[in-house]
């Protein structure tokens, strides 16, 4: 059997894909990690995760998910669900093991709730806040208010959804945690642990601390856009590769003249 | 699959376009640089040196005792090979450059002389014609040959001594003009050639700071001036007579 090719190893580890298995933990997003943790804990009625997009919300949450050390059951909902009573029929179903054919509003499913009788009140994790109306936004109020379901949702950091974060929820959150974009010294630590998880370390140790300065230039250290990035880098040693150029080049360390490239290819730089 | 080619040169024009800036900044501190740097060098030269001296735009006339030399001192050459029929054993080379010479071709003559000197320098003929239509064409350096030769016949040597004054005249003026060295000491015959007038002029001027240029009246006619200036566009200084009339320039000879 053929090996199979350290690059495309190491460019298969970049596909942007939101899975618990390839989260890295770096310090920083450590601490948040646990806060997070130690939030919903709390009797809080909401816990707000906010920040720019690719700066890993979505994984924290699915980390969060499939955490067995958290106490509490958690239902995560990557994707929003729009339709109102479908959002309610899907909690329904998901927490309270109730079918319902039909619409659901609000008022049944709130006698849903009573009927069932939970030890602990169950977490919902809903991604991508910004897409739900204010009026559902609203109705997720009233379900937190009502203490029987707590929610931890993620936004994307704009003026409009900083707007929504304040005026919709300034009074009820009481814990909001941001996550920012990683630090030259952090995205260095989060290419080779991510490469490393997978057993890649030839490739590991070609990211040196130049490569990693420009890379950090490009992607101002968001993870989405460095993920997208070193795809297309190790897409591109994977072609020279075949084509038997790779030879004539230096191997030892990620070339600048590469991540160029890949940037141009990405639309990161512009050419 | 990637097209690593194209992508390659897409990252060319990338880079190329990402560092004309610089290219345009380094060359505008480049030429910003160095005219600074020259017009610095020009302020301490002019505080070092002393100042500039003026060029002559005086007209430099004739003091009243400078005359045209004595008839006795005028050296007149022969022209007697451009008067005389040519006789049928001379050869159709020699022929063509008499045409030549008739048709003002001097140049053209001087060098057809030059190519063909060593087979008929015994020629005294030959070579008269050759040293006129050098003289005429400005190659001044090309006399020195004809002088040697012509020796024969006295009408030779009256033309032998005649170039080898105009030859050493101009050799002075240029070395004065050149290196400043006075003239005002020699008392040379004159001929009716333009650089021994204006050898003439410049001999009778004081010793004094090299000029720029000079403007000599010609004391036989007032409305013919000669400027006298060395040319230093070239690596080798040129010394360069004009000839006016009334401010209108009539002829330019160069020597080297």
């Amino acid at each position: 059997m053929m090996n199979e090719s350290i690059f495309l190893k190491s460019k298969n580890v970049f596909l942007d894909l939101v899975n618990a298995k390839d989260y890295v933990q770096l310090n920083r997003v450590a601490t948040l990690y646990q806060s997070l943790k130690e939030s919903l804990e709390k009797p809080l009625k909401m816990v707000l995760l906010y920040g720019k997009p690719g700066t890993g919300k979505s994984m924290l949450l699915n980390k969060l998910h499939t955490d067995s050390t958290l106490s509490m059951k958690t239902f995560l909902y990557l994707t929003p669900i729009l339709d109102e009573s479908e959002f309610y029929k899907t909690l329904a179903q998901d927490i309270f093991k109730t079918q319902y054919t039909g619409e659901l509003n609000l008022t049944q499913f709130m006698k849903i709730v009573e009927k069932s009788k939970q030890s602990s009140i169950p977490v919902v994790l809903l991604d991508e806040a910004q897409l739900y109306s204010e009026d559902f936004m609203e109705k997720i109020r009233l379900l937190s208010d009502a203490r029987v379901v707590k929610f931890l949702i993620t936004l994307h950091k704009t003026e409009r959804e900083d707007l929504i974060a304040k005026e919709h929820f300034k009074t009820r959150i009481w814990e909001s945690i941001e996550l920012k974009n990683a630090s030259a010294s952090e995205l260095k630590i989060y290419i080779q642990k991510k490469l490393m998880k997978l057993n890649c370390f030839n490739t590991a140790t070609m990211f040196t601390s130049k490569s990693v300065n420009k890379i950090f230039k490009i992607t101002n250290g968001n993870y989405r856009d460095t993920n997208k990035l070193l795809y297309t880098l190790f897409d591109i040693y994977l072609a020279y590769e075949n084509s038997n150029q790779l030879r004539k080049m230096k191997t030892d360390q990620v070339s600048i003249k590469i991540i160029e490239m890949a940037a141009i290819h990405t639309g990161l730089l512009n050419a | 699959m990637l097209n690593i080619i194209e992508l390659e040169n897409r990252w060319l024009r990338y880079k190329i376009k990402s560092y004309f800036p610089y290219f345009i900044i380094t060359i505008v501190l480049i030429i910003t640089t160095s005219l600074l740097f020259s017009s610095s060098k020009n302020q301490t030269l002019e505080k070092k040196l002393p100042p500039k001296k003026e060029p002559v735009q005086k007209i430099i006339k004739p003091e009243k005792n400078i005359q045209i030399k004595h008839k006795s001192m005028m050296l007149s050459p022969s022209l007697d090979f451009i008067n005389k029929e040519l006789n049928s054993t001379h050869s159709a080379m020699k022929q063509k450059m008499l045409d030549l010479y008739q048709k003002r071709a001097y140049e053209d003559v001087c060098q057809i002389g030059f190519d063909y000197f060593k087979k008929n320098k015994r020629d005294e003929e030959f070579v008269s014609l050759y040293a006129f239509s050098c003289l005429n064409a400005d190659y001044i350096d090309r006399l020195a040959a004809a002088t040697a030769v012509l020796k024969f016949s006295k009408k030779a040597r009256a033309n032998s001594a005649y170039f080898s004054l105009i030859l050493m005249q101009k050799k002075l003026l240029y070395h004065a003009l050149v290196d400043n060295y006075s003239l005002s000491s020699f008392k040379l015959p004159s001929t009716d050639y333009v650089l021994s007038r204006v050898f003439e002029l410049y001999s009778k001027l004081e010793e004094h700071n090299t000029h720029t240029f000079y403007l000599f009246e010609d004391p036989l006619n007032p409305k013919i001036r000669y400027k006298l200036y060395l040319s230093l566009k070239s690596k080798r200084k040129k010394m360069i007579i004009e000839e006016f009339y009334d401010t209108s320039s009539i002829k330019r000879h160069i020597y080297w």
